[in-house]
């Protein structure tokens, strides 16, 4: 008796999945998670700040930019609040880091998040003068994304983004509690967390802390 | 099924998973943490476990005495788990966006703009038949646990 049946079926199977689009199918499926990582958090900043009084789609229901990674107001989901707060939403997004918050304008590198909560009232600046690259200043939440592999330079990852964006230790203000961990030690105030369909094991709950860091779960 | 069929059957999935690039299926191989042992803790047995070294663990079990079937089990289940979760994104997408428009009929599609400039429509992508027979033969190799070997291996002829 022979399993070779069994086998060619498997492989023809795995090969039709990866085939059926012109990404392969494991980069299509983080994509297709960060749009629902996007639109969970679209509702947990609803459970914070109140029923939604207006919500602008993406043009032709594109939000997932690839490269350059730039802000654009067509390309995210804009939500007015209850609260009165609005705030775009957007994926795959390049940031500045410190550099650019000290000295007002674009400068040093970039890296990306997989999605990017922006205050409605400096999007202008963002777009008109960091050339559609928000800086720390900018952003009220970010979010890495993580629906397949697991490994620990993804925590190296998430570590490095929140010391690119925020200052330790820096009188953070009182902000809404997004998700379930407060803001204590980031400066500016932008909570960062990573997103997961399962929980893994995390930092150690002092690092985690020290630096406002927590995973989330969406699926 | 036995202990030899059940490692052949392993190595058959693990190296048509791993040849065709869909190892992230081994994460799901890991053991769910819950919400209270999330954070790391240092112990002497201390070993950090990711989606290649979990792979890698349960490769080096299925060729232990009566192991083979418990390596099995796992790798069949994380497939089912993982394809699963993935064929779900675009309608648990559509569900939570349906929500937050308060039931206004809205475009639940989902885009993705490829580097050539193309569009990926990533529900027609993630809601792919193949996905849906995929998901059939793992719960198909799964039913073998209970069946003799002859029974289970012509069930795939």
């Amino acid at each position: 008796m022979s399993l070779a049946a069994l086998q060619t079926k498997f492989n023809s199977l795995l090969r039709s999945i990866n085939g059926s689009s012109s990404t392969n199918f494991a980069t299509t499926v983080e994509t297709g998670y960060e749009a629902l990582a996007l639109v969970s958090i679209m509702t947990e900043y609803k459970r914070v700040y109140g029923r939604i009084i207006s919500l602008t789609h993406p043009t032709n229901s594109k939000f997932l930019n690839q490269k350059p990674g730039k802000f654009r107001i067509n390309r995210s989901f804009k939500i007015e609040f209850q609260s009165g707060q609005t705030f775009y939403f957007a994926a795959d997004i390049e940031v500045f880091g410190l550099e650019a918050l000290n000295q007002k304008r674009p400068i040093g590198v970039l890296f990306e998040a997989d999605v990017v909560v922006i205050p409605e009232p400096l999007a202008i600046d963002v777009i008109n003068n960091f050339q559609g690259y928000p800086a720390p200043q900018h952003i009220d939440s970010a979010y890495e994304c993580k629906f397949g592999s697991y490994h620990k330079g993804q925590l190296r990852e998430l570590l490095g983004l929140k010391r690119h964006l925020s200052y330790l230790n820096g009188n953070a203000s009182p902000t809404p509690t997004l998700f379930a961990i407060p803001i204590l030690n980031s400066h500016p105030t932008i909570a960062l967390k990573m997103v997961r369909p399962r929980l893994h094991k995390f930092f150690d709950i002092t690092t985690a802390t020290l630096y406002d860091l927590e995973q989330i779960i969406v699926n | 099924m036995t202990e030899e069929t059940a490692k052949k059957v392993f190595d058959i999935l693990l190296f048509e998973i791993r040849a065709n690039g869909f190892t992230d299926i081994g994460t799901f191989m890991i053991d769910e943490v819950q919400k209270e042992n999330e954070y790391e803790e240092f112990d002497d047995k201390y070993e950090y476990i990711d989606t290649e070294k979990i792979m890698s663990n349960f490769e080096v079990l299925s060729a232990k005495p009566q192991s083979a079937n418990y390596a099995l089990m796992k790798l069949v289940d994380a497939g089912i788990e993982y394809f699963s979760l993935a064929t779900r994104i675009p309608d648990n997408y559509a569900e939570k966006l349906y929500e937050l428009s308060n039931g206004k009929n809205i475009s639940s599609k989902i885009n993705l703009e490829t580097i050539n400039e193309g569009t990926v429509n990533i529900d027609t992508a993630l809601k792919n038949k193949s996905i849906d027979d995929l998901i059939g033969l793992l719960k198909k190799v799964r039913i073998g646990f209970d069946q003799d070997d002859e029974t289970f291996i012509n069930s795939f002829q």
